[in-house]
């Protein structure tokens, strides 16, 4: 069976196998469920969601989060410390400066280290404004996965606009966008019970006030990363592949020690000079 | 998880694959690459001096290593932190690494940037390197005492910890306090 609805701003697609239509109907639906309520609980354009009461409070007051939330911010700040901070989501004054994302409450210190996470409750050392849209797909495709094998469901691929993962015994042929020409795929490997996720800018790039701005951004200057390759993380978990994709953009750097401890495989596709 | 690369795209002209599926053990950082695991998101200076003959002889009597160590090849951050990039020979091939020292002159940390060889690639495992952090010039520095050797790598665990020692004793004489 498979199905395809416009969801994270994108289009999520789930394809899973049963040998009951009733049961692979109600996998299905469930998994659309996870992937909804990701999708509310970190929405910025939602004012009452987990994220916007963080990025307009918890700096005033600690907030309580759903599970799902906390869960979310816990595996962010892993990256942020693993990775040296090259993980950051709580990038969202520049993208909002760039006009990337709405405007919203000043933040000039936002960065992630001001998080403080104990169980559900979120507090922030100094205003932050968080965007987890570096993560939050993944996270999401996980949910979904982990809906699908609550309902008995042994093999399925849920794709989320590049952000995949696969689950069973079979192996899914997994291809890739060439940078130099977004139009074509390139076979890239075969992955079993894995994920995978890719970040590059040939979708997010626009012109800010002449001077060309993307949605990936380097937290130690502040800048948007340019580069015109593509960026891809092979991983078990997909929210780990999709954070792990901005540390590999960043840093340029495959062999960075944090893809190891995540089991990640970082490969970078060059575009054509 | 499994995850077989497609040989194809290792030919595609317009792709170059990086990472550890078809690199296999071997690491080849850039020096910048190195400098920013190091000391992630802080800018750093080279700082050029010269060893005299005397301070070269007990460089070389303390640590056993014989090259000649070349001193452009020294920075510091503007915390008064101190990278040093230094070669030594591992079975056949030369290792690079980097070392970083705290404005304490305590061992913060060391990195492979360059490590070419099929075997005894382990010295780049975070475990090994963790030994020497926090380690001063007055340290012993020598494998089988205070820094644990590694069956199969023997080679390249010993001349990396000479190495480190020499860059200690190095630190001591021309760079404390720069």
């Amino acid at each position: 069976m498979k199905a395809m609805r416009p969801l994270l701003g994108t289009f999520v697609e789930i394809r899973l196998e049963a040998c009951d239509r009733a049961i692979a109907q109600r996998a299905m639906d469930d998994a659309f469920a996870a992937i909804a309520r990701v999708q509310s609980l970190m929405s910025l354009f939602e004012p009452q969601s987990d994220i916007s009461r963080i990025n307009r409070a918890a700096h005033l007051s600690a907030q309580r989060v759903d599970d799902w939330t906390a869960q979310l911010l816990a595996t962010a700040l892993d990256l942020h410390e693993r990775s040296g901070g090259l993980f950051d989501c709580a990038i969202a004054p520049r993208l909002a400066s760039w006009g990337l994302l709405p405007k919203g409450e000043e933040a000039p210190q936002s960065s992630l280290r001001h998080l403080i996470l104990d169980e559900q409750s979120v507090r922030a050392s100094a205003p932050l404004r968080l965007d987890l849209g570096g993560i939050a797909k993944g996270f999401a495709v996980d949910r979904a996965i982990d809906a699908l094998s609550q309902q008995g469901i042994l093999s399925a691929c849920i794709n989320a606009g590049g952000d995949l993962r696969v689950m069973g015994a079979h192996e899914e042929a997994i291809h890739l966008r060439d940078p130099s020409d977004p139009n074509a795929l390139r076979f890239a490997g075969t992955l079993k019970d894995g994920a995978c996720a890719t970040s590059a800018i040939y979708y997010s790039k626009s012109q800010h006030e002449g001077r060309e701005v993307s949605a990936l951004v380097d937290p130690r200057s502040g800048e948007a990363i340019l580069s015109r390759d593509s960026f891809s993380v092979i991983a078990p978990l997909c929210c780990h592949a999709d954070g792990l994709t901005k540390v590999l953009a960043i840093s340029q750097d495959p062999s960075l020690p944090c893809f190891a401890h995540y089991q990640a495989q970082a490969l970078i596709l060059r575009a054509a000079a | 998880m499994k995850w077989t690369p497609a040989l194809s795209l290792a030919l595609l002209p317009i792709a170059a694959i990086h990472g550890p599926a078809i690199a296999g053990p071997r690491i080849n950082l850039t020096v910048e690459q190195a400098q920013q695991r190091l000391f992630p998101g802080q800018a750093l200076t080279r700082h050029s001096f010269t060893l005299s003959d005397a301070q070269r002889a007990q460089m070389q009597s303390a640590s056993s290593v014989r090259e000649p160590f070349r001193t452009e090849r020294v920075w510091r951050s503007a915390k008064g932190d101190w990278f040093i990039l230094d070669d030594v020979v591992g079975k056949h091939e030369m290792i690079t690494y980097a070392l970083a020292i705290n404005a304490n002159g305590t061992i913060k940390a060391i990195e492979i940037v360059t490590y070419m060889e099929s075997y005894g690639y382990e010295v780049a495992e975070a475990s090994w390197r963790a030994q020497f952090t926090g380690k001063t010039a007055s340290a012993t520095l020598k494998l089988n005492q205070d820094i644990k050797n590694i069956s199969g790598a023997t080679l390249s665990c010993k001349h990396l910890t000479d190495g480190v020692k020499r860059l200690m004793v190095m630190h001591d004489l021309a760079l404390k306090g720069h």
